[in-house]
Formats: structure tokens, C-alpha cells, sequence
């Protein structure tokens, strides 16, 4: 290019330029001329369905673990704690819930926002909401707890549960024992009734075997 | 007799008022321009109200709703600052470069002429003074760049130092031109010798000395006035020419080891060498305090005529600012290009045109 | 007396915490004065295992990790992942899902195309066209979380479909951000692509030949600004992409050599104008009936043994996902592994950085438009 078309080339792309450039502040005035806003003031809305925050309605979750199987990161813990029947209610959409959720903590220090969790949950309990301003001072703090039971409450349920346990553990004992002993009975009888044709005999005692094995 | 004496003091208070105003006035006019060009809204939320509240811990004053404090509030930030002598700093040095920065802008104000009486220093070669004085901080831009042990650091003061004294020569060639048709150095007599009308300013030629023939020279005082003016961006280490504190390439440039208050010093002898940059060209080519209507000139208005001047000036500034959020950045070849191939020879050539017309035109 | 000078080269470190290695890249400059001797980049500043981790991850739970790659166009590596699942269980996506999957992937483009020439427009010293290519990216930013719920990381196209179902109401406003874009980008063009300063920073800087395009395996914008008329959208079309029409804009060395850093900045500002033109069609194109969801495993049980390359283009590049499966039950994968085009782009720095300026090296690290979280993964 020659040393004055390079001038004028200069002069008229910089000129083109600065008339954008002034443009741009003399609509500053202009309503739509600016497009910031001043934020704590005046906040964008976001969309309703913007991924910012899980949050799970604890009385209508079932303890399924499909969240937290769902989860990329693992960042779902959830313990449970078998309840007996009836004692809970049912969730909002008619399931029926047998657990005590003892423990239901999401860490959103680790949370990816994918929102992959929200997607299995068979009562639609998690939720990804668009409440963006959880801003903590302590990392811990970004624990977030879900579980409605204070920890004495937890320590009650699971030593009853404990207890529950340990009935339903005498109990089986004590019905292994009365079917041992109806095995023993049975096959008494079988022995007993030997004279009878064996292949009726061989099927009773197969019956006897199973019974117990079952029940476990 | 006494009448000027007083004035004169005055004027030196309003100087040193002037230095440390104007760089937090530059300040937040370029962080509102910039904002406007960019569709953004720029400070905001500082306002003197908020900024006196804060210090006094209560919610007495109103709050501010255009951000007027923001640059106040961020000097009083960079004070807080602990101040870092990087490991391996030649300490003296480190701790001189910004005085000597500073120290040459503060040293060019003096010499400005404000009004016709605000003079602070009025001497007979105030433009050779200018010239001399606020060159001077390349010392301490070179300084910072040495001492402060970082690659970067002396990479921005080198590319600094390289530029300065290039653009020196048009610089210095352009203002002969002024020079020799207003026979003198002072640049008080200079700017009396555009009095009345606005034609009369040195841009439009030089009618005000010889008449209507002082015309011919209108083509070359706007090119002396241009090659002045893209000097004077490079001379301060402005956009387009701000290769020495480049943020993309050499991080921050001279002062990326600076914190806390040394580099603020560094800010405002930024900003201060831009006003003065830009007062000189308002003294020699926009008629300096005069508001080229006689009219308005005579009815003796006080405080006028410097508020006039710092009118003019803050225009500039301006434009300077505009340039910056328009333009991107030169490389360092292309710079020295532009001075030796471009800007030389045509100063050189408004030179040679001056002084023929001085020699057989007058 | 006399003296003897002795000058030696100067070796910098540029980045990690560089403003402008665009992410946490190391170069290491050898330097005479302001002269790059060589150049030598080094990686895996950002390395988080991404293919190691894919090893232990359903294949649903991978999508979100593949977010993480690029993180200026998730969408389009979402979409390379998913077209790789697909291809090897043989799923066909329904026309609804692809049609979404073609407005998203390209807005998402010029989201990124954005980025990158505005950038490297900010590399070369220029902020305002910067910022004002930032507003329409904010406005693609917010059409986009509207759809998926996400900014930046969308999770957005599944494997089989697409993750939420969008409305008329966001077509309609995709079609006005079409309408108010061109003239936008059109400003940013004008204020900066002809601008003499930039013009003269860039042009005849950091040529890449043809050959040596191809022989680096350049891929995307930056072998078509090589002058390589290469674009998988038209020679391999995946999607729908044989329905619309759009041209391949290819670099011819306008305003200095061909393969310049002009080059591949005007191919990014042409290509954002013709994803404009591809959305314009596929809002004509597509209906709103139909489920999402039809065609997404609801596990992936039936996962076949076998292995699969599959690439697509995103806005840096060929993307190519390879992934060797297993098949059984709760399947995670043998071995993924990606090809990334950025960290293809990123090698040919060692050979095109030698006796350039400082200011050049910053100059051509922005036109070849890396991401870290590509290239190191």
C-alpha cells in the first residue's frame, strides 16, 4: 500500500471507529442504551426452571436413594432407618413411606448443578430452584441438611429401631425354632408313616426343608 | 504591584490543589466514559454521601446515586494497602521511581498559565520548561522498571523509555512552529497573542501576528496540532501507544510490582502528564484561557478565564479518552514506524513551510 | 580499557496468571530483547482426569462432565458425546430433538465464536468491541439458561433427546435475538475487523500455510481461515445439518497472507453470521409437537460390546469422542478418549512463535482461540 493510502486508510478506519464508539455514549442517556443493571438493587429474574439450588421437601421423600445413585458427584447422603407401618404419613402423590429418613444432607460445595438427581425421584421431592444467593462464610455451612429429626430424636429412632431389631431377631428365632421343631415333627411323622409309599414321603420332606428357608 | 503578588500566591495554592484534583477527576471521567462506550453504567454506588458514612460507621448522609467518590474511595483503599518491596529490589531505587514520576508532572504544573494572573511560575521560557520538566519522569518510569527485579517489569520500561525519546522530536518540531511565529517562549505572551476572536487561536494559522495572510498557515498548524496531540497520547503512555503497561502482553508494564500507594502515585502522574500534555496543547493551539469571543472575554468575569482553560483541557481529555476505548494497541515496530516514517517527516515539512512563510511572507 | 559485552537470551515465563494465555497455560519465551527466539507451551495446569473419570460413570452421569471440556460451547460437546452413545446403540433421535439440538448447538457457536474474536480482540488492545459482542453473548446466555436451567454448563442434550422441552414463547424469542444480533455483530465488524491499527497487528502475523494446517491437524475455524474448505457440518453432515443452507466461509488472505491472524478472526465473524442463518431455518423448520423423551434410554442395559469413534464440529474444532463399551449390566465404559481440537491448534505454537515480537505471540495465542479446559481436560 502506498505511504499516503496508508495515511488516509489511518485516518478513515479510526474515524469509523470513534463515530461507533460516540455513538454508543451519546445513547448512554437513552433507556435501552445501557445494558448493566445495578445488581443488588435491581436483579435480572431468572427463569423458572434456572438450575441454581437443590432443595428437598423431607416429608414427601421416600428414602429411595435413586437421587443419590443419580448423583455424578456423590454428593447425596442419605441414611435411613426402617419404620414401622402406618407410623408415617403418606407423600403428597399417595406412596407409601417405610423409612425414617434419619440422615438427607445435600453438599452443594460438590453439587455440579446438573440436576441429574431431579430427574428419577418417583415423588418428585428434589427440586433444582433458581434461589441463587446462598452465599455462606464457612464451608461447612454449604451442608446442607435436610433431615427434619434433631440428633436426639435420630438416636431415639435408631435405638428403637435397635430394639425393634432385636424383637424382630427374637421373634425369628423364636419361629426358626417352631419350625425346626414342626420339621422335627414332620419328620418324626415321616418316619412314622414309612410304610407309606416313598415317593409321597420324599415330597413331604422337601416341603419340610424348604418352610423355614423362606421365612428368612 | 501587590495586586499581582497576591494573585500569584494564589494561583500556586490552586495548583497544588489542581494536581491531585485533577487525577481523581480524570479518573472517574474515564471510568464513566469507558462505561458509556461500552454500554455499561460505570461507579455508581459511591457517592460522597456513602463514602462519609462509611467512615463515620452511620447512615447520616444521603447516598450517593452517580458514584462521584469512587476514585476518593479508592485512594483512600490503595492508603490501607500494605506496601510490597518485591525480594530482590534494588529498594532505593524501587522507593524513588514513583517521587521521580510524580515529582516531573507535579514540577510541569507550575509553569501552567491558568489566567492571565495564574501564572504560578511565569518564566520566559515556560515551554522549554514544560518540555524538559515533565520528560523527566521516563527517569522514573525506567527506574521502577530496573529496580523492581521483574522481566515484565523492565520489558515495560525499556519499550517505555525507547518510546519516549522517539516521540520527543516531533513533539519538539511541531511547538517550534508555534514558536517562531510567536517569538517567544513564555507561554503566558502566547496565549495574549490569541486574544479576540476565536480565529485568532494558532490552529487556524497565525492572524492574530500578521493579519489575513496568516491564513496559509491554517493546513499546517491543524497537522502540527494533530502530530502534537497522537504524540502527546504517546508521550503519557496512552492507548493507542500504551505498549510500555500493555495489560495483555506485559502484564501491567514499569509498575506490575507496585501496590498500595506507590502505584496510586503512579495513577495520578498518569493522569496529571495527560492534563499537561493537553494544557500545553490548549496554551499554544487553542488560545489557552481566552474563549475566542472578545465579548465574553471583556466583561471580566472572575474565575472565568481558568475555568474556561480547565474546560478546554478536560475536552481533550476526552478525546484522549475516546481514542483509548476505540482504538487497540500498536506493537512496538509499528510505533517506532510511525515516528520515524510518518510523523518526523511530516513535522519536518510544517517546519520548512513555517519558516518560509516567516522568512518571505512577514 | 576495553570492555566486553556479553548479552544472553531471556527466558519469561508467560501465565500461568497471565492476563492473556486465555486460562492457565504456561508459555515459556525465549527472548532476544523484544524478540521471541522459541516458544515452548506447557500443559496440564487444568488437567481434572476427565477420561480416567469417565470410566467410572454411567454413561448419563458423563454428559455433565463433558460440559467441563470446553466450557465456552458445552453444548456442542454434549452433542459430539451424544452423537458417539447414539451411533453405538444405534438410537434415531427424533426430528424435534435434532432441530433443538441444531438451534442450541449454534447459538451456543456463536456464543463461543464470540469469545474468541472478542478476546483476541482485548489481546490486541481494543476492549470496547469486547464488551459489546459480551451483550449479545449475555442475550444467547439467557435464552439458553431458559431452555436448559444453565449459563454455561447446560447438561443439555442427552443421549436420545434433549433434557427439558422448550415453548413457542423461547422460538419466538430466539427469532428477535436472530433479528437484533446481525446488526450487533455488524457494528463489532465495523469497529474493529477493518480498523488500520488491527489490521496492521494482525495481517501477515502468525501464518499457517495449507500444509502445515493439515499436517498439525488444524480442524475448524482455524483451517478454514488456512484456506481449507473443511467444515464436518457440510462434508460429513451429522444432525440435520443437510437441510439448511449456509456457506463454508474460507480465508483468502484479504488483507495480508492467507492463513493469518486476520484470517482466522474474519472466518469466526463469517461463521457467526452464517449460525445465524442456520437458526433462522431451523425455527422455520421445526414443530413443537412430540416427546423429548422418546428416545431416551431408560437405562443403559442394552448397551452393546463394541467401540465407536464419532466427531462433530464444534466452534474450535473436530471433536472426535471415541468409546470403547463393555455392554452388561449398569455398563460405565472401557475407555473414552477425546480428540480435542484446541489442543491440536495449541501445538503448532512452538513452530509459528519463532522470531516474532512479544506483542505477536499474544497476537496468535488469541486467533487460534484455546481453551485450557479442552486442551488439557
Amino acid at each position: 500500500m502506498s505511504y499516503f493510502g496508508n495515511i488516509s486508510k489511518a485516518f478513515s478506519t479510526i474515524a469509523t471507529g470513534m463515530k461507533i464508539t460516540f455513538r454508543h455514549f451519546k445513547n448512554a442517556r437513552k433507556p435501552d442504551g445501557i445494558f448493566t443493571t445495578q445488581y443488588p438493587h435491581k436483579a435480572v429474574p431468572l427463569p423458572k426452571f434456572s438450575r441454581q439450588q437443590l432443595h428437598n421437601r423431607i416429608e414427601d421423600c421416600i428414602g429411595c436413594m435413586k437421587c443419590a445413585n443419580a448423583c455424578p458427584v456423590s454428593c447425596i447422603y442419605i441414611e435411613t432407618v426402617k419404620a414401622p407401618a402406618g407410623t408415617l404419613s403418606d407423600t403428597s402423590n399417595g406412596q407409601k413411606r417405610r423409612l425414617y429418613l434419619t440422615r438427607y444432607d445435600i453438599d452443594m460445595a460438590k453439587c455440579m448443578f446438573c440436576a441429574l438427581c431431579t430427574y428419577p425421584c418417583p415423588t418428585e421431592c428434589i427440586t433444582i430452584n433458581s434461589d441463587f444467593n446462598f452465599i455462606k462464610f464457612e464451608r461447612k455451612d454449604l451442608l446442607y441438611k435436610f433431615s427434619d429429626y434433631s440428633p436426639e430424636q435420630v438416636e431415639q429412632i435408631k435405638q428403637e429401631a435397635k430394639l425393634r431389631e432385636q424383637q424382630e431377631a427374637a421373634e425369628k428365632i423364636a419361629k426358626a425354632k417352631a419350625a425346626a421343631e414342626a420339621k422335627l415333627k414332620a419328620e418324626t411323622e415321616a418316619k412314622a408313616k414309612a410304610e407309606v409309599p416313598q415317593v409321597e414321603a420324599k415330597t413331604e420332606e422337601v416341603k419340610a426343608e424348604q418352610k423355614p428357608e423362606t421365612k428368612e | 504591584m501587590d495586586n499581582i503578588l497576591v494573585w500569584t500566591m494564589i494561583s500556586i495554592l490552586v495548583m497544588v490543589g489542581l494536581v491531585s484534583v485533577v487525577g481523581i477527576i480524570s479518573i472517574y471521567l474515564e471510568r464513566k466514559v469507558s462505561a458509556f462506550m461500552q454500554d455499561r453504567l460505570g461507579p455508581m454506588e459511591v457517592g460522597f454521601g456513602s463514602l462519609a458514612n462509611a467512615i463515620i460507621g452511620k447512615k447520616t448522609f444521603k447516598e450517593g446515586r452517580i458514584g462521584l467518590a469512587q476514585s476518593l474511595a479508592d485512594g483512600l483503599k490503595l492508603l490501607q494497602k500494605e506496601d510490597i518491596v518485591p525480594k530482590g529490589a534494588d529498594v532505593f531505587l524501587f522507593k524513588l521511581a514513583p517521587m521521580i514520576v510524580f515529582g516531573g508532572t507535579f514540577a510541569a504544573f507550575a509553569a501552567l498559565p491558568l489566567a492571565e494572573y495564574f501564572v504560578p511560575a511565569d518564566i520566559n521560557i515556560g515551554l522549554f520548561y514544560i518540555l524538559a520538566i515533565s520528560s523527566f519522569g521516563v527517569t522514573g518510569i525506567l527506574m521502577a522498571g530496573w529496580a523492581s527485579n521483574n522481566k515484565w517489569g523492565l520489558l515495560g520500561a525499556l519499550r517505555s523509555t525507547a518510546q519516549m525519546v522517539s516521540y520527543e522530536i516531533p513533539i519538539g518540531v511541531s511547538l517550534i512552529s508555534i514558536v517562531m511565529i510567536c517569538g517567544t517562549l513564555s507561554l503566558k505572551e502566547m496565549v495574549l497573542a490569541q486574544s479576540g476572536w476565536f480565529w485568532n487561536w494558532h490552529l487556524f494559522g497565525a492572524i492574530s501576528h500578521n493579519g489575513a495572510i496568516g491564513i496559509v498557515l491554517l493546513p499546517v498548524m491543524f497537522i502540527n496540532f494533530l502530530i502534537y496531540f497522537t504524540c502527546s497520547l504517546a508521550e503519557t503512555n496512552r492507548a493507542p501507544f500504551d505498549i510500555p503497561e500493555a495489560e495483555s502482553e506485559l502484564v501491567a508494564g514499569y509498575h506490575t510490582e507496585y501496590t498500595g500507594m506507590r502505584f496510586a502515585i503512579f495513577f495520578l502522574a498518569e493522569y496529571g502528564a495527560i492534563f499537561v500534555g493537553n494544557a500545553i496543547a490548549v496554551t499554544l493551539f487553542l488560545g489557552g484561557w481566552n474563549s475566542g469571543i472578545p465579548m465574553l472575554d471583556e466583561a471580566n468575569i472572575p474565575g472565568i478565564a481558568p475555568l474556561i482553560f480547565i474546560t478546554k483541557v478536560f475536552v481533550l481529555i476526552f478525546v484522549v479518552m475516546w481514542v483509548r476505548w476505540t482504538l487497540p494497541r500498536l506493537r512496538v515496530d509499528q510505533l517506532m514506524n510511525l515516528c520515524w516514517k510518518y510523523l518526523i517527516p511530516f513535522t519536518l515539512f510544517t517546519f520548512f513551510y513555517v519558516t518560509i512563510y516567516k522568512v518571505f511572507l512577514t | 580499557m576495553e570492555h566486553k559485552i556479553e548479552t544472553d537470551f531471556m527466558i519469561i515465563n508467560m501465565g500461568p496468571q497471565h492476563p492473556s494465555t486465555h486460562g492457565v497455560l504456561r508459555l515459556e519465551l525465549k527472548t532476544d530483547g523484544e524478540i521471541v527466539m522459541a516458544c515452548r507451551p506447557f500443559l496440564g495446569y487444568l488437567h481434572r482426569c476427565f477420561e480416567k473419570h469417565c470410566e467410572s460413570l454411567d454413561y448419563l452421569k458423563i454428559i455433565p462432565f463433558t460440559d467441563r471440556m470446553d466450557y465456552l460451547a458445552s453444548m456442542n460437546n454434549n452433542w459430539a458425546f451424544c452423537i458417539a452413545i447414539e451411533k453405538l446403540m444405534g438410537i434415531k433421535v427424533s426430528e424435534k430433538c435434532e432441530y433443538l439440538r441444531v438451534i442450541v448447538g449454534e447459538l451456543n457457536r456463536i456464543a463461543s465464536h464470540i469469545i474468541a474474536f472478542g478476546t483476541f480482540g482485548l489481546d490486541i488492545g481494543a476492549f470496547t468491541p469486547f464488551l459489546l459482542a459480551f451483550i449479545q453473548r449475555e442475550k444467547i446466555f439467557d435464552l439458553l439458561e431458559e431452555a436448559s436451567g444453565a449459563r454455561m454448563l447446560y447438561n443439555y442434550i442427552w443421549v436420545g433427546g434433549v433434557a427439558r422441552d422448550v415453548d413457542g414463547d423461547w422460538l419466538k424469542k430466539t427469532k428477535k435475538f436472530c433479528q437484533e444480533f446481525k446488526p450487533a455483530l455488524d457494528e463489532v465488524d465495523e469497529l474493529l475487523s477493518l480498523n488500520k491499527i488491527f489490521v496492521e497487528r494482525t495481517a501477515n502475523v502468525g501464518v499457517v500455510t495449507k500444509e502445515m494446517a493439515i499436517s498439525y491437524g488444524f480442524t475448524g475455524p482455524n483451517l478454514r481461515g488456512s484456506g481449507v474448505n473443511w467444515d464436518l457440518r457440510k462434508n460429513e453432515p451429522y444432525s440435520l445439518y443437510t437441510k439448511f443452507d449456509f456457506n463454508i466461509p474460507v480465508g483468502a488472505g484479504e488483507q495480508g497472507q492467507v492463513g493469518d491472524c486476520w484470517d482466522r478472526y474474519i472466518i469466526r465473524i463469517r461463521e457467526c453470521r452464517e449460525s445465524i442463518k442456520i437458526i433462522e431455518q431451523a425455527l422455520e423448520g421445526i414443530s413443537l409437537e412430540g416427546d423429548i423423551y422418546e428416545t431416551v434410554p431408560k437405562n443403559f442395559n442394552k448397551m452393546p460390546k463394541g467401540e465407536v469413534y464419532a466427531r462433530s464440529e464444534t466452534p474450535r474444532g473436530e471433536m472426535g469422542i471415541y468409546v470403547v463399551s463393555e455392554g452388561g449390566k449398569a455398563p460405565v465404559p472401557y475407555r473414552v478418549k477425546v480428540r480435542s481440537p484446541a489442543f491440536c491448534s495449541l501445538s503448532i505454537l512452538e513452530e509459528i512463535c519463532k522470531g516474532v515480537m512479544i506483542s505477536d505471540v499474544i497476537a496468535i495465542l488469541g486467533s487460534v482461540d484455546i481453551v485450557l479446559g479442552e486442551v488439557d481436560r
